[in-house]
């Protein structure tokens, strides 16, 4: 299951008004939000843990955490 | 930091209990002596009793506990109580539930249901206040009062391990005096005093959370049950608990938001104002008393070991999990259950005293499941970083019209904990799959006009499916009990005819054998009194 450029292209672009629309301080929240939906669609327990440690990776520890 | 405004309970006072002193010391050697009575001490004493042990029970105050302590019972600890010859009165008084609901603000998000177990004698968790429990737990000691001495006002202050057992220096309203004891069992609590003589300390976290108890007397015909909202307009940002008890009381269990002020929430117009605006919210018009305000903080701490040489530890001396899904006290009675015959079966020579290392290394493998489950609980009512806050908010958001995610908002209510890698278990040669493997607790389910919880004894028990010739089972040293087992009880236990499964006297299940065979059932027998594999 993948999906081709174009539908690729169409959903960055409605998750990017989308947030651009709930505004800055709730961006979060429905990020969160969506995560679940998509861990839930996903139902690959393996999947979802690699992409949580892929998404982790190219970001620094905030300052003072461990 | 408590306040107390009206009694719900009568206390019953009682006077220091000193023996007879030699220059200041007790002349008799105690086999065991039971540092506090609590729920834990007064069921290990009970529990030691049925095997014709006879502890001293050494207690700092002149009555059963006072204030909002533990406030649910489970089953198992139902079933040990029934061991005890204790349920009864606990049924009488307390209140059965099997429901749960959880609100988002004012919204519904989760609805609980815990099915009855039609089989099983006790309900999955009932609620009594901890004095009544402690209470009938005195009152069936005091039947015993010829054999077990329960010394009230008597304070420990000095725990020494000598080779042979342990000193104690005890002080009392008339004077302080000297005893020895082949063997102590602390069970005084989450500031033990045994704990720190012996220089130990727990390891673990402490939450940050505070959280105020509230208990008021209201008439009202809500059914029982757990409440819990998150983010209520009466506490905006936190939590808010509720149960139900017998005698109109009911426990409120708020959370406090982390700007505000300990003292100052604890004070009584900021807390029944508090109360009235969640009550008003409602709808409960009924007029209410408060009857006891107290702060609490979730901890998730244990012992790295429960038995120190001569000394054992149990209840929340040994370890201290957060309060949610009521695990504090049932798990503490558990300790006791599996303790007591350990212990007698050692004392009276009818076990090697390495099987007292399985009571450390079983007890921890439940700690680490209560607090592994007690931990999440704890965290979900009080998210510990941004990162937790935010994902609940999403989870509440979502359990309204999503039911899959409603698992995270589950309270993970207290459930009989196995011990599937117990060195004590006898190989099993059915498969993994079996209903009931040794390690588990043996479900309950009728037999005989009566119920497999009540049928339990203090001694090892064979249950057989069909016929049963128990050859000389019956006798000797550790004898083994043989019961027929047919109907539901077989059905539940996954027994084929002719086959057997052995039951330790703690109703954890040892072994199970495709077919009954009395030399096999004394070998478990005997390889478990040895203490197990090594």
């Amino acid at each position: 299951m993948s999906l081709d450029a174009q539908s690729l292209d169409d959903l960055y672009t409605e998750l990017c008004n989308t947030l651009t629309e709930v505004g800055e301080a709730q961006t979060p929240a429905l990020l969160a939000r969506l995560c679940l939906l998509l861990m839930r669609e996903s139902g690959d327990p393996e999947r979802i843990r690699s992409a949580i440690r892929e998404a982790r990776a190219a970001l620094p520890a905030a300052h003072g955490a461990a | 930091m408590s306040r107390a405004f009206v009694s719900y309970f009568d206390y019953r006072q009682y006077e220091p209990l000193l023996p007879r002193l030699e220059h200041g010391r007790d002349p008799v050697r105690a086999t065991v002596a039971i540092v506090g009575g609590g729920p834990v001490g007064f069921a290990l004493a009970l529990g030691l009793a049925r095997y014709g042990i006879r502890p001293v029970v050494i207690e700092a105050d002149e009555s059963v506990c006072t204030g909002s302590r533990a406030g649910c019972i489970t089953r198992r600890s139902l079933e040990i109580f029934e061991q005890l010859g204790a349920a009864a009165p606990m049924m009488r008084q307390g209140l059965p539930w099997s429901e749960g609901w959880s609100y988002h603000r004012t919204t519904e998000v989760f609805h609980l249901r815990m099915p009855p177990d039609a089989h099983a004698k006790y309900p999955a968790l009932v609620n009594i206040q901890q004095c009544y429990v402690e209470q009938y737990l005195v009152d069936e000691l005091e039947k015993l009062r010829d054999r077990i001495e329960i010394r009230w006002q008597s304070r420990v202050a000095e725990a020494t391990p000598r080779a042979d057992g342990v000193e104690l220096a005890i002080e009392t309203p008339r004077g302080g005096y000297r005893m020895n004891a082949d063997w102590v069992v602390a069970c005084d609590g989450a500031r033990s005093t045994v704990r720190r003589a012996l220089g130990l300390n727990f390891v673990g976290t402490r939450y940050e959370g505070r959280y105020v108890i509230v208990d008021i007397k209201m008439p009202s015909d809500l059914p029982p049950g757990r409440r819990a909202w998150f983010d209520p307009p009466s506490n905006p940002g936190a939590t808010l608990l509720l149960h139900k008890h017998r005698n109109d009381l009911w426990r409120f269990d708020y959370q406090l938001r982390p700007d505000e002020d300990a003292d100052a929430a604890v004070e009584p117009e900021n807390v029944l104002a508090r109360v009235q605006s969640h009550l008003d919210l409602m709808g409960e018009r009924a007029p209410w008393n408060p009857v006891w305000i107290s702060m609490y903080k979730a901890s998730a701490l244990t012992l790295e070991r429960y038995r120190h040489g001569r000394v054992l530890f149990a209840g929340d001396a040994a370890h201290l999990t957060p309060i949610f899904g009521v695990r504090g006290m049932n798990s503490g009675i558990d300790d006791t259950h599996n303790l007591a015959w350990k212990l007698a079966f050692v004392l009276r020579g009818r076990a090697r005293e390495r099987l007292l290392d399985s009571y450390s290394g079983e007890r921890l493998h439940a700690t680490g499941e209560n607090l592994r489950h007690s931990s999440k609980s704890a965290e979900f009512m009080d998210p510990p970083s941004p990162g937790f806050h935010l994902m609940r908010g999403a989870v509440l958001s979502l359990a309204g019209r999503n039911e899959w995610v409603r698992s995270l908002v589950n309270p993970r209510q207290s459930t009989a904990i196995g011990f599937p890698g117990s060195p004590l278990n006898d190989s099993s040669d059915e498969p993994a799959a079996a209903l009931v493997a040794p390690g588990d607790n043996l479900p309950d389910a009728p037999l005989g006009g009566t119920h497999l919880s009540s049928l339990l004894g203090p001694q090892f028990t064979a249950l057989v499916a069909g016929r049963a010739d128990a050859g000389t089972l019956a006798d000797g040293p550790v004898p083994v009990a043989v019961h027929e087992t047919t109907g539901v009880a077989a059905e539940r236990l996954g027994l084929r005819a002719g086959a057997a499964v052995l039951v330790r006297p703690d109703g954890h299940v040892l072994a199970r054998h495709g077919a009954f065979d009395p030399a096999r059932i004394r070998a478990a027998v005997q390889r478990c009194c040895e203490g197990g594999t090594a």
